[in-house]
């Protein structure tokens, strides 16, 4: 069975850019790109073929078809995050934290800013 | 449609079939809005060299995926139907960052099974998630111990599938279990979503 913990970056980006709501791939793809200032740039072999793992994984679920009023009158595959993938990425947001934790005690980087 | 759709038209046949069968039209889609946005010819130049690059790795990863063995899979697909309620309850308790499997766990599993076992699969998975704390994910390969309870109900569930004249125990006759460990979260969840269903179930035992 797929496991999802350490998650690849692509995994880790999809479940991101659908923890805050239903998307399909071209949104999926433009949040990633978005949170990157366009370093992260999923191609559409690399975004399906991780889709189609996260699915049979049950991480995410297809959510419908529907067409996206902003763009084209195109219908288009929504996808969902699923609590097992909401909760595999709460899992790796906190092993990334704590890779910071110990970046931080090494002075790799400097202490986080009281807001 | 413009020169470069029908040349990535042509690319995506060289992904395997069945892949193609899901996934080449919203690909395709995803080509187009991204060439949408290229305006120069710089910009397609771009476009294509990461095209390309993701084609090239990813082609051949679609045939790998499709050619190794899935053992987790298959051994699911041979198992009986009760066997696959406790191997997904596994993978629960693991998703759950439990050493044990608790008849909360397998109460998912059987839903998954099972879903229309109960009114409302989806509040009962809530109430579930809720008790649960989120934590790191056990690997598969290490065990994880069924607790009195669940041991408690899969024996149970044998011998209400034998007084039946069953050989193979059926995720109904595991949520009669359930059902009769009384004081669990998982039976009190049982109870509230079977409305009516519930002195049925339990008379089946």
């Amino acid at each position: 069975m797929y496991s999802p913990t350490p998650l690849t970056p692509a995994v880790f980006h999809i479940l991101l850019a659908l923890s805050d709501g239903e998307r399909h791939g071209y949104g999926i793809m433009q949040e990633a790109s978005a949170r990157t200032n366009g370093k992260v740039i999923l191609g559409p072999g690399t975004l399906y073929g991780t889709i189609n793992r996260l699915l049979e994984a049950g991480l995410i679920e297809e959510a419908g078809e529907r067409s996206d009023p902003e763009l084209s009158d195109e219908r288009r595959r929504y996808y969902r995050i699923t609590g097992k993938g909401r909760r595999a990425a709460v899992t790796e947001a906190e092993r990334l934290l704590g890779l910071v934790h110990v970046a931080r005690a090494k002075h790799l980087l400097r202490p986080a800013r009281a807001v | 449609m413009s020169f470069s759709e029908k040349v990535y038209r042509f690319l995506l046949r060289a992904y395997p079939r069945n892949y193609q069968g899901r996934y080449a039209e919203p690909m395709e889609q995803l080509f187009r809005d991204r060439l949408r946005e290229a305006h120069t010819f710089a910009d397609l130049a771009v476009l294509w060299v990461r095209t390309l690059a993701d084609w090239a790795v990813s082609v051949p990863v679609r045939y790998w995926e499709g050619a190794k063995p899935h053992p987790h899979v298959l051994n699911f697909d041979s198992l009986d139907p009760a066997r696959r309620c406790l191997f997904l309850a596994r993978s629960e308790a693991s998703s759950f960052s439990r050493r044990e499997i608790k008849l909360e766990h397998l109460l998912l599993g059987i839903l998954q099974q099972e879903p229309n076992l109960v009114s409302d699969a989806g509040a009962v998975v809530r109430a579930i998630e809720a008790n649960e704390p989120a934590g790191r994910r056990i690997p598969p390969k290490e065990d994880l111990r069924l607790s009195q309870e669940t041991v408690r109900v899969w024996e149970a569930a044998k011998v209400i599938a034998q007084t039946a004249g069953r050989q193979e125990v059926a995720p109904r006759d595991l949520a009669v279990g359930i059902l009769r460990e009384t004081d669990t979260l998982a039976a009190r969840l049982l109870r509230e979503h079977t409305p009516g269903q519930s002195q049925r179930l339990s008379g089946l035992g």
